[in-house]
């Protein structure tokens, strides 16, 4: 049930952000509800000047379709400034409209009461947090909303209330992931359940084909093991039910009490295994849970792995890990659009099928209200909180984003971290050093790259420009996107490589073996001039097919370096020559320019032997000249 | 050669992080001793205990992605056995050594360098990794003083958290104090008869742990429980 707009317009001062001036279902919102009621009701909206200046710089600088978003913001603000019900505050030199918004609320938290309209997720949650934080004892109101196309509702559900679940569906796909109206959101805490964490005595763990029974008295055997973990069993039930048998000792009273919050919601999202019943064992004590059963395999132990993506589905192109992609940011919006933050998204929690159909599962890990989701993966892991216990903080939207803007990253480019780079090495100081190596243009182009050896780079190339700048944001600018807006940039991605925009040849390859070439119209149109030309040449070594610019080919051909292998060879011959230097042994690949050429290890006698070689072969010259001066 | 291209080949195709192991064994005439009880040689038993370690990692596909072995076997000089790869290959048959001797200085330096070179092919390929285990094993007493100059080393790399060790002396004979040389911060483990399989398979899930979720930072930690398998405490 959308708020109504009568209980705000008249007390609260209502400040709104750029997001909900550019949301998609804003405009009917602040021209046909909120403008009569602020009129009936004497009072304005504030605006501050960043969210003037923000919509402007959409406005010039945004693709198409935030163009069109904030061509729709400036025309609400004009209407409303010009019935004198919108008021613009602030000056220039405020950089951030986030943080004016913060200061202003915190600053004046006691003394007015609030309504702040905004659909970023990360601005709703600091401000949940002010609202929460136990110092400020304020009489006065803040609530936090943002605009649906009913209106506005909450943020967070102040309890007692009834709201919908938002509704913001940009995506209207035929596989829906959207949870069910009429849920109730779970409510966003500033600080962590405090208390000790206790094993929950129990008399028995039952095993397989012993009855366990529910709430509600329905009795299950406990049918073959499925799975085994650190923290239980996974066992079938029948039909598409499991149940899941926590070990002895491993259900506690946090993890008990974290389960019944999340069984007061029938949480009902396709992809997501969600706790349906507790399990009672015959002394009916809780020892686990039921749930429906997951179908496919880890994405750790399948796409990730180049030989299990090939073996698992073997027929994918391109087009078919977008959708990957697609279904599971789709999972992760509904899941954040009932506040549920799942801490620990990690590819071996993510079951997919050969249909692209993705489960997540192990959701009791997930971070609900004041229960912390104890465990996560360095890899997916913002660098402000590595070295921290998982179990010990609350984690925020913004957690969430970056693990699944590595997630993505991660399933475009088969199993490659997104800063594994050259010169790096562990996965956690990677993330800390913030070394992203892609750029957004050919990484071949400026400087020494230290993109990874391998397909890695014509991946990359291969990406749509705005794939590339979205990566660049989330990695480089630590401006991470929403499940939205990857759900726009993915679908668009996915549309151009269907429709062939993409490289004619190898635009949908999984692995591409060469860099992406651009046709004559798309050159012309980004005025990019004409490459080089290039041979194809195929690699002695690996027998691989690999392109050669042709000018580097005659310069390597006129200083007499070898060119009959790929340069992931010819990196590898060269490790293998620095390793053989220095266990005492010399490498030499043998130089010539034959089609049928080999490198063989030849070990050669050591410097002195070669002075002495070269010394015959001067001297051998000499004589040679000697006799043709004659 | 072809070999060495498929290894590369693999390094930089296979995307996860990797965890470098290198496993220094004892081979020398000591080895073939089974001092009377009429069992297994003992070098029997490490070669079956070297086979299962292979078996357990490629029946998890995590460990074997992730794991990269390496072994060197020594006795009065270190031999490398098994270059710096996948476990996909077959495993090496370790023979006793011709040359007499336990040296075990020269048999963990050998280790160290494939280890330093490992680690510059992953950076300079950019290929993810864990700091690299080593496993000494050893059932004698060394015969020359090379520990005394190697252990150092070692002892730096440990302290400066770039190496963690597992050093396990093999029957009743094994001198645990100059294993100790090379382990300042843990007690070199008795490996309890020949149970070779039992802390192989042990070590081979550790591995697949370092792609798991953890509450913390993913360190390559002794799991106490699991010891009891394998190491007389």
């Amino acid at each position: 049930m959308p708020l109504d707009l009568a209980d705000f317009s008249g007390r609260h001062k209502i400040i709104v952000d750029t997001s909900s001036l550019m949301a998609d279902d804003a405009e009917p919102f602040f021209k046909d509800a909120l403008h009569p009621a602020l009129k009936q009701a004497g009072s304005k909206i504030v605006v501050p000047l960043g969210v003037v200046r923000e919509v402007e710089k959409h406005l010039t600088k945004g693709d198409a379709r935030k163009k069109a978003a904030a061509r729709q913001a400036e025309r609400i603000l004009a209407h409303l400034k010009n019935d004198g019900v919108a008021e613009i505050f602030g000056d220039t030199d405020d950089p951030f409209t986030d943080q004016t918004i913060l200061y202003v609320v915190q600053k004046y938290r006691t003394k007015c009461d609030f309504l702040v309209v905004t659909q970023d997720s990360g601005l709703a949650e600091s401000l949940v947090n002010i609202k929460d934080s136990a110092a400020v004892q304020s009489q006065k109101d803040l609530t936090i909303v943002r605009v649906d196309k009913n209106g506005i509702e909450h943020w967070r559900a102040p309890t007692g209330t009834v709201s919908v679940v938002p509704a913001k569906q940009r995506d209207r796909s035929p596989a829906s992931t959207a949870a069910k109206p009429g849920l109730h959101p779970f409510a966003l805490k500033a600080a962590p359940v405090t208390g000790r964490s206790v094993p929950q005595p129990i008399s028995t763990v039952p095993q397989e084909n012993d009855q366990v029974t529910t709430r509600t008295g329905h009795s299950y055997a406990l049918g073959t093991a499925i799975a085994q973990g650190g923290e239980g069993t996974i066992y079938g039930l029948g039909g598409n039910r499991v149940g899941k048998i926590y070990h002895a000792g491993a259900l506690t009273n946090r993890t008990l009490a974290k389960l019944d919050r999340m069984l007061s919601r029938p949480v009902d999202i396709a992809g997501v295994c969600w706790p349906q019943e507790m399990l009672f064992n015959q002394q009916g004590e809780p020892i686990g849970y039921l749930m429906r059963r997951a179908a496919g395999v880890p994405l750790d132990r399948s796409v990730f792995k180049k030989p299990l993506l090939i073996k698992h589905f073997p027929h994918w192109r391109r087009t078919d890990l977008v959708d990957v992609a697609l279904s599971v940011t789709r999972v992760v919006q509904a899941l954040h659009a009932i506040n549920v933050i799942l801490g620990d998204i990690n590819p071996l929690n993510i079951l997919v099928t050969e249909a692209k159909q993705v489960t997540f599962v192990d959701l009791d890990s997930a971070q609900i209200e004041e229960f912390p989701c104890p465990v996560g993966m360095i890899n997916f892991t913002r660098a402000k909180n590595h070295g921290r216990d998982y179990g010990s903080y609350l984690r925020c939207f913004d957690d969430d984003k970056f693990a699944l803007a590595c997630l993505i990253f991660m399933i475009l480019m088969p199993g490659k971290p997104p800063f594994s780079h050259a010169g790096g090495g562990d996965p956690g100081e990677n993330i800390r050093s913030r070394s992203f190596p892609y750029r957004l243009y050919d990484p071949n182009e400026r400087g020494k790259s230290s993109v990874p050896d391998g397909a890695w780079r014509f991946i990359w190339s291969h990406f749509s420009r705005q794939i590339k700048e979205s990566f660049c944001r989330c990695f480089k600018d630590d401006q991470l996107l929403e499940a939205s807006d990857w759900i726009a940039v993915l679908t668009r991605y996915r549309d151009s490589i269907a429709k062939g925009f993409m490289d004619q040849e190898q635009g949908n390859d999984i692995f591409p073996t060469r860099f992406r070439r651009l046709s004559d119209e798309e050159r012309e149109k980004f005025r990019i001039a004409k490459p080089e030309e290039t041979v194809d040449l195929t690699c002695s070594a690996c027998g691989k097919i690999y392109e050669m610019k042709l000018s580097k080919l005659e310069e390597r051909q006129h200083l007499n370096l070898p060119t009959d292998a790929c340069p992931d060879c010819r990196k590898a011959f060269s490790l293998l020559k620095q390793d053989r230097l220095a266990r005492g042994a010399v490498v030499r690949p043998t130089r010539s320019r034959g089609p049928a050429q080999q490198y063989s290890p030849n070990t050669v006698p050591p410097k002195r032997g070669r002075i002495i070689r070269w010394a015959v072969v001067a001297l051998l010259l000499l004589v040679v000249l000697g006799r043709c001066m004659h | 050669m072809a070999d060495y291209i498929l290894r590369h080949q693999e390094l930089i195709e296979n995307p996860t992080a990797r965890v470098p192991i290198c496993l220094v064994l004892d081979a020398s005439a000591s080895m073939t001793d089974t001092r009377g009880h009429g069992g297994p040689r003992p070098i029997d038993a490490l070669n079956d205990g070297v086979r299962g370690f292979f078996d357990a990692i490629r029946a998890d596909e995590i460990a074997l992605y992730a794991a990269d072995v390496a072994i060197v076997s020594f006795a009065g000089k270190p031999r490398v056995e098994f270059e710096f790869g996948s476990v996909e290959r077959e495993p090496p048959l370790i023979a006793i050594h011709d040359y007499g001797g336990t040296s075990l200085g020269t048999g963990v330096e050998k280790g160290i360098e494939l280890l330093t070179f490992r680690k510059n092919q992953y950076k300079e390929t950019g290929v993810d990794y864990y700091q690299p285990w080593l496993v000494i094993m050893t059932d004698g007493e060394p015969t020359d003083e090379s520990h005394k100059r190697v252990a150092p080393e070692v002892c730096r790399l440990i302290g400066e958290k770039r190496l963690t060790i597992f050093p396990i002396g093999v029957g009743e004979g094994a001198r645990l104090s100059t294993l100790k040389e090379f382990s300042p911060r843990r007690d070199p483990l008795r490996l309890q008869g020949l149970h070779f399989g039992e802390f192989f398979e042990w070590l081979s899930k550790s591995v697949a742990t370092t792609s798991r979720s953890t509450p913390g930072e993913p360190t390559a930690k002794l799991d106490a429980e699991g010891i009891k398998g394998w190491a007389e405490l």
